[in-house]
């Protein structure tokens, strides 16, 4: 149990600040301003702008998404060592959800311009708290799809994981591929350098390119057309997002290591830019500016597919 | 590119969706939160039915080239309407392309004595190329009111075309097929033509009753090179729905407060409040069906394998 006097131990004993080194967790807990909530009491409301990064030190919050008719829907329990209010810091935008205490709770907040000075340093322990953020937004992402299978009911998941069938393609001209969202920061050199390690492809409609439960030996961006990730329990499915030019699929478990929580099949017919595996590891581990704009794409990407997610649960609570 | 609205359900007044909330259809007009880098400056159009009214199932049509924000006769009009089902439209164009800014090219579309009216929030890339054989799927007699040269009016023409009676009152079930079936006249079209383009349609077809929606892309993802909507196209065209009682302001909040019978669904473009959260969206590739028995409102999503 983390004690509630003690700051510094909160942020040392929380997972997500577990590569820092003292001084930096001793000089961020002199910035954090605690904030004391009563049972019912909103930390903030779906749609507001973000303050900060939060972390439960003690007691339990519920984050829900409101629907129709002033309804709601709970995503997930928040516990003492849980962060919460990453996603805007992450990627822009407001909450996508509101947070409620359920009980007595003590939360530490995190001011969100020193949060983003942090996450922008180019210190060691940084690097490893990008990683580790993004982390907890893969694991959030797999809850998210364990919700939507568990809403579905029995049955098999989808998906026969065989090898696809792809053709050679040419890549497109760079001055549409700049114009894409994982690709509008890197510059024409950097751009080229992930190109080079990748294979360029067409796949038909309807191919399936990686099966729920299976482990994925590649990235998959989407250059045109579209890809879908589904899951599906028996008769019933439901796509979780729709990933056209410009988003990536694939890489949750080349940054977590676990099997697939979702199936991808090309909705469209679809040319892809495939970074395999080997060559995926490499550019996330390498502290280049290349590695570096890479990975920030496939934060604000992972975020992107984080709040999608929350729509057909939300559908499927209320419509 | 547009921002379309449409409603159906319990008498609710047209300031109220055109105006009142701080996402308005109106505001959409020139500050969509939903789309990159657009307007929607040429042209606004509605259709509303009204159980009170004189030949209730008529709708009243209002189609100009004014903005609506500076359209006084609009919101004087906006004012009296109580409608239980409405169909508005604000068009967008791009600038520097050719295009007719006319009020034969406003949505919603209605033939004189049709009981159905569309508006569409799309376009369809190289229309030009296959606009005859489109003409060859439309029933002599609509082709023959086509007024304007948008690709919108000519699905319209075509959905008619599907219809049992082009003029008469089709039942929800009887909407939907005749949608599908135009996705699926135009989906040939484009294949023996070889159009390959993104194409977005969606689709808000209602008699005042029914209502379907389509939220649908041909070959999404796929753009000419060098093309001006790209960062409009390059995410799904946005669709989204809510429901419930009636339509009103709660502490200040605009929303449809829980029934346990549905008796409203309003579907729009986007949210007409900045507040998201009692809106869902409509899934891509889909079809939402609405149809309207007295204070209730029977709604169902269907996929759209077309």
């Amino acid at each position: 149990m983390i004690s509630r006097s003690e700051p510094a131990a909160a942020l040392a004993a929380a997972p997500l600040f577990a590569d820092l080194s003292p001084d930096v967790v001793s000089s961020l807990a002199l910035e954090l301003r605690r904030i004391e909530l009563a049972p019912g009491d909103l930390l903030w409301r779906q749609g507001e702008a973000s303050g900060g990064l939060h972390l439960v030190e003690t007691g339990r919050l519920t984050v829900t998404a409101g629907g129709p008719g002033g309804r709601e829907v709970e995503l997930a329990q928040m516990g003492p060592g849980d962060v919460v209010g990453e996603l805007p810091l992450l990627a822009g935008g407001e909450h996508a959800a509101s947070v409620r205490a359920v009980e007595l709770a003590s939360v530490l907040q995190l001011d969100r311009g020193r949060f983003r000075a942090l996450l922008s340093s180019f210190d060691p322990s940084a690097e490893a708290l990008r990683r580790r953020l993004l982390n907890v937004v893969c694991e959030r992402l797999r809850r998210q799809h364990a919700r939507l299978c568990a809403m579905l009911g029995d049955g098999p998941a989808l998906g026969a994981g065989a090898d696809f069938v792809s053709e050679p393609a040419p890549i497109p001209p760079h001055a549409y591929l700049a114009r894409l969202a994982l690709f509008r920061d890197l510059g024409e050199q950097e751009l080229d350098e992930l190109l080079a390690v990748s294979v360029v492809v067409d796949v038909a409609r309807g191919t399936e390119l990686c099966a729920e439960g299976a482990t994925p030996a590649f990235c998959a961006v989407t250059l045109c057309g579209a890809l879908e990730e589904l899951v599906r329990r028996g008769d019933r499915g439901v796509r979780v997002r729709l990933a056209g030019p410009g988003l990536a699929t694939c890489y949750a478990g080349l940054l977590d290591g676990l099997p697939s929580s979702v199936s991808v099949n090309a909705r469209e017919r679809a040319r892809l830019a495939l970074v395999p595996r080997p060559a995926f590891d490499d550019l996330v581990a390498a502290r280049t500016r290349i590695g570096r704009a890479f990975l920030e794409a496939l934060q604000r990407d992972l975020v992107g597919a984080l709040r999608v997610a929350q729509r057909p649960l939300a559908r499927l609570s209320f419509g | 590119m547009c921002r379309v609205l449409a409603y159906l359900g319990l008498p609710t007044p047209l300031e109220t969706l055109l105006y009142a909330t701080d996402l308005s259809l109106a505001r959409q007009a020139y500050n969509p939160r939903m789309m990159a880098s657009f307007v929607n400056l040429a042209g606004f159009g509605f259709a509303a039915w009204d159980d009170a009214t004189a030949h209730p199932d008529e709708p009243f049509v209002y189609r100009v080239t004014t903005v609506p924000t500076h359209d006084e006769n609009l919101r004087a009009l906006a004012h009296k309407l109580v409608p239980a089902c409405v169909l508005a439209h604000v068009r967008g164009v791009v600038d520097g392309q050719p295009a007719v800014v006319s009020q034969q090219n406003t949505h919603p579309f209605r033939f004189a004595r049709a009981r159905v009216a569309l508006a569409h929030n799309g376009h369809l890339r190289e229309f030009a190329r296959m606009r005859r054989d489109v003409q060859a799927h439309v029933r002599p007699e609509l082709a023959s009111l086509v007024e304007g040269n948008t690709d919108s009016e000519w699905l319209y023409a075509l959905l008619l075309s599907q219809l049992r009676e082009p003029l008469g009152r089709p039942d929800v079930e009887e909407l939907a097929a005749a949608t599908i079936r135009t996705l699926e006249i135009v989906r040939d079209l484009r294949a023996r033509h070889r159009i390959a383009t993104a194409s977005p349609a969606n689709l808000f077809v209602t008699t005042g009753t029914s209502l379907v929606v389509t939220r649908f892309s041909f070959d999404h993802g796929w753009y000419p090179p060098d093309d001006p909507l790209l960062e409009l196209d390059l995410a799904y065209v946005t669709l989204w729905y809510t429901l419930g009682g009636e339509y009103a302001e709660h502490g200040g909040a605009w929303e449809m407060r829980g029934a346990d019978v549905t008796s409203s669904v309003l579907v729009a473009s986007e949210p007409i409040t900045a507040d998201a959260s009692t809106w869902l969206e409509v899934p891509e590739y889909s079809l939402l069906a609405a149809s309207r028995d007295g204070d209730t409102v029977e709604t169902e999503l269907h996929d759209l394998e077309v």
